[in-house]
């Protein structure tokens, strides 16, 4: 290559952008959450005491509280889900890439369109409840929407719908990836279909695992808008996520700074889960530039 | 007594027939070699034997018992794969040992059972590694080592040796030969190497298109070959070979070199062809 | 390989007959055609009480066909409905959707390609540390950059403009496509790169006409994969835009979330349908890109 510096030349762009508004602005951020700064970035330092404003904050508890069980259900369940959807598609169904386009298809999805379409579909004025009301059965009750132990896990309903189908893509992928010739070997040596999947099959979908897992965890974390569409972070703020809590203080509660913590921490809790990955990658992946 | 029976196998996919009428008696013991190029059917019927796919028509009958529809844990038969087959996930002990599991033999049936056999295979030091840090010829014992723990009826390899380096798979001839011996126990042997099926092979069955070409021991395939598919595939180098015709007379000629008479006891008024192997021949000059 | 696999599965395990009707596959089949039938409701709900009058959906059940079927929710959504101060329908903001993602997606997806190019083929320091960096990068929560940016935005005097959010989505688009590029440029034949160097092809050359060329399919996969990203985006939408410039998303939930006046449910399910229905589309019709775009950032061993 005759012009040495022009690889450099044609990274510089993306490095500068992503350098800056990723990196510098985690740093400034990171700064903020430092300073006392409520409507616009005051840059005096403040020490510690957002922090410690945070942790002291009922509503944050509540939030990160919210988020534990949000996540876990949705991670769990997303998996389940997602991973019998692949087993059952993988039995040389008929008509495989339809099933697979109707499980796929709310990924295509809006969350705002998804928390549209469940917030009235859970409405018990005008729902599920209702519906089943008027088919005759009038003592059913499902107001979880509108309950503040429960909306939680209307959301966890909605999340579910929306990406067990992308699971799914994750673990049929994983399940093709094995070999036929050992599955044959197993049925010779006389395991029942049962015992294939849990002794043979299911190990060896560890890297599906890992994946779905990376992803939901970090989706779920991120989770804004389909809290905002689904319950507006309601009823009161019974469904508060960190990310709804990050935007109330910095954009209407005029705390910038305690709100800039709050993104600080939501950024901590991805990076326990994205970094090992991260790393891994790099380790697999040296290219010419190892 | 553990012999093998198909009857009139036929194996049918749509329009195409993958076997056809296939037939072969095995007795107790015996080391059957099927050979023939690919596409010839041979892995197919191991399948069936196997209880991997269900034969279109026929029967299999192994010892006294219709295995033809049985499925394939209730068959009593062990395979060894191409590829090996052997659980990624579990290491060679648990390999070994998995087919025994499956039969509920209690733990310490089992752990024996291993140890007889790894140390048979002189793969003992091998058995707490996983599939995955074993070479070729490593994992072809441990694959080998799971079909005999289970001391089954009957044996089935299918091309287990195609994928090792040359070397290696002369010195693995002899000693799955040597294992034969040693367990007597009834195989069926698949590969395409012609080389291989004569020199493992009690009798050989040589297969193309679905159909038995000649079913014989060794030497009868090599000196009297049934028809000239066999003749061309059986002996390297291969079979020498030139059109004839008989004319009335009864005297034959070789076309190649219309000088050349050759004496056959035989008429025929369809083309012929002359194959000699070349020992069996000696030039004398006649003036 | 795959192709070899799937059909020597076939070839085990034709013999069970596939079409064979027994009492497993019928379970199968009807568990499989449950879920599929509970994942169908929600956009069926939607579609079907769009058409809806008012008063039908307030009488009856969610689930019930339309007696007397309207399109007037849809003509509502789309041009009458009031959005914040504006009773303009979705209209405007369905415009500003298109004006936002389209050179977003195109200028992302081109330095996307420029980047996953440089890093596979070229030796630059620290090169994996920029893959890793890049990697991280998609994963950020957006909340860490949102003050920051929209003190940049102001600065520049994009906030509260469309053009701002073409800016913010080009930049955070730039991780992915440069991800998805290089994962494919990585696998490249390395003997048509060297051929063609000492066929004396040059940087530029290289790139415009052996490599791009053969990653169209991935271009294909990147366009899509931004455009349903980008257009589905609310939190960037939210804050960073205002009246004037909401994208779609932001439109939506305005419309859905008033708190005033009577809830017209069958607008906001034309609305959301409205809103939809370019992502759905493109999954319609792309199929099998969409898929492998989704694996993209995922399964690696």
């Amino acid at each position: 290559m005759k012009n040495r510096w022009l690889p450099a030349l044609v990274l510089s762009p993306s490095l500068l952008l992503v350098g800056v508004c990723v990196y510098g602005f985690i740093a400034f951020t990171f700064y903020l959450s430092f300073t006392a700064s409520t409507i616009l970035p005051n840059m005096t330092l403040a020490g510690g005491e957002n922090y410690a404003r945070l942790f002291s904050l009922s509503t944050f508890f509540s939030s990160l509280g919210n988020l534990g069980l949000f996540a876990t259900l949705y991670i769990v369940i997303s998996m389940a889900l997602g991973m019998t959807l692949a087993i059952l598609i993988d039995q040389r169904i008929r008509a495989e890439s339809i099933f697979r386009s109707i499980f796929l298809y709310p990924m295509a999805l809006s969350f705002i369109v998804t928390g549209t379409a469940w917030k009235w579909l859970l409405d018990p004025s005008i729902g599920l409840e209702r519906t089943v009301h008027l088919m005759g059965f009038e003592s059913f009750t499902f107001n979880w929407i509108k309950d503040g132990d429960m909306a939680i896990y209307t959301v966890v309903i909605a999340a579910v719908w929306q990406t067990s189908g992308f699971v799914m893509a994750l673990f049929l992928a994983g399940l093709r990836g094995i070999d036929n010739e050992v599955l044959n070997a197993a049925r010779v040596d006389g395991a029942k279909s049962w015992r294939i999947y849990t002794r043979i099959i299911i190990p060896q979908l560890g890297p599906s695992f890992i994946s779905s897992f990376v992803i939901l965890a970090h989706m779920a974390i991120k989770s804004y808008d389909l809290v905002i569409a689904l319950t507006g972070g309601g009823p009161g703020r019974a469904t508060w996520l960190p990310s709804v809590f990050m935007y109330q203080y910095t954009f209407t509660r005029n705390e910038m700074a305690v709100g800039a913590a709050s993104a600080v921490i939501m950024l901590i809790g991805i990076a326990v889960v994205v970094v090992p990955y991260v790393r891994r990658e790099m380790r697999l992946n040296q290219g010419p530039n190892a | 007594m553990t012999s093998l029976t198909i009857e009139n196998v036929y194996k049918q996919f749509g329009q195409t027939k993958i076997l056809q009428d296939i037939s072969l008696d095995l007795a107790d013991g015996e080391f059957l070699v099927l050979v023939g190029p690919s596409g010839c059917g041979k892995s197919t019927l191991m399948n069936i034997v196997a209880g991997l796919e269900e034969p279109s028509a026929g029967r299999v009958t192994l010892g006294t018992r219709d295995i033809t529809y049985l499925p394939p844990d209730e068959r009593d038969v062990a395979m060894v794969f191409q590829s090996y087959a052997l659980y990624p996930n579990m290491t060679v002990a648990q390999n070994i040992a998995f087919p025994l599991e499956m039969r509920k033999v209690p733990k310490a049936d089992r752990q024996a059972a291993v140890q007889k056999v790894s140390n048979m295979l002189q793969i003992d030091h091998l058995l707490d590694r996983k599939p995955r840090a074993l070479s070729g010829g490593q994992r072809q014992r441990v694959a080998i080592g799971r079909a005999l723990a289970r001391s089954p009826s009957l044996f089935l390899f299918d091309e287990p040796l195609s994928n090792l380096d040359a070397k290696l798979r002369v010195d693995m001839r002899a000693e799955l030969k040597k294992l034969h011996m040693r367990t007597g126990v009834t195989t069926i042997y698949v590969t395409h190497d012609q080389v291989e099926a004569m020199t493992l092979g009690t009798r050989i069955a040589v297969l193309k298109d679905g159909l038995i070409q000649q079913l014989a021991t060794p030497m009868e395939l090599y000196e009297r070959p049934a028809n000239l598919f066999v003749a061309g595939f059986i002996g390297s180098p291969s079979i020498n070979t030139a059109e004839a015709s008989v004319d009335a007379s009864g005297n034959g000629a070789c076309k190649r070199n219309p000088s050349v008479f050759v004496l056959i006891p035989y008429t025929s008024t369809k083309p012929l062809f002359l194959a000699f192997v070349q020992k069996t021949w000696s030039l004398t000059a006649t003036a | 390989m795959s192709t070899q696999t799937t059909a020597h599965t076939m070839a085990i395990q034709a013999s069970r007959k596939p079409s064979a009707f027994t009492l497993e596959r019928f379970w199968l089949y009807l568990i499989l055609c449950l879920f599929a039938f509970m994942f169908l409701m929600p956009i069926y709900v939607m579609l079907v009480n769009s058409i809806k009058p008012l008063d039908e959906i307030r009488a009856g059940n969610l689930v019930a066909l339309p007696l007397a079927p309207t399109i007037e929710p849809w003509v509502q959504a789309w041009s009458q409905a009031q959005i914040g101060v504006q009773a303009t329908g979705l209209k405007p903001y369905f415009l500003n959707s298109f004006l936002m993602v389209i050179p977003a997606v195109l200028i992302s997806t081109a330095l996307g390609a420029l980047n996953g190019y440089v890093l596979t083929q070229f030796k630059v320091k620290g090169g994996t540390l920029l893959f890793g960096l890049v990697l991280f990068s998609v994963f950020i929560p957006f909340q860490i950059v949102l003050i920051p940016m929209a003190r940049l935005l102001g600065e520049l005097g994009l906030a509260g403009s469309v053009k701002g959010l073409i800016l913010v989505h080009t930049v955070y688009g730039i991780g992915f496509g440069t991800l998805f590029f290089r994962n494919f440029y990585a696998a490249f034949p390395q003997e048509l790169v060297k051929s063609a160097r000492m066929d004396g092809a040059g940087f530029f050359v290289l790139f415009w006409r052996l490599m791009l060329p053969a990653s169209l399919p991935i271009v294909v996969v990147n366009i899509i994969w931004q455009f349903t990203n980008i257009w589905n985006d609310f939190l960037f939408g939210a804050s960073f835009s205002d009246y004037s410039s909401y994208p779609l998303t932001v439109a939506l939930n305005n419309l859905v979330s008033s708190s005033t006046g009577v809830k017209e449910y069958n607008v906001h399910f034309a609305g959301a349908f409205i809103a939809a229905l370019p992502t759905l589309i493109v999954y319609i019709v792309s199929g099998k890109y969409f898929v492998r775009g989704l694996m993209a950032g995922s399964v690696k061993g």
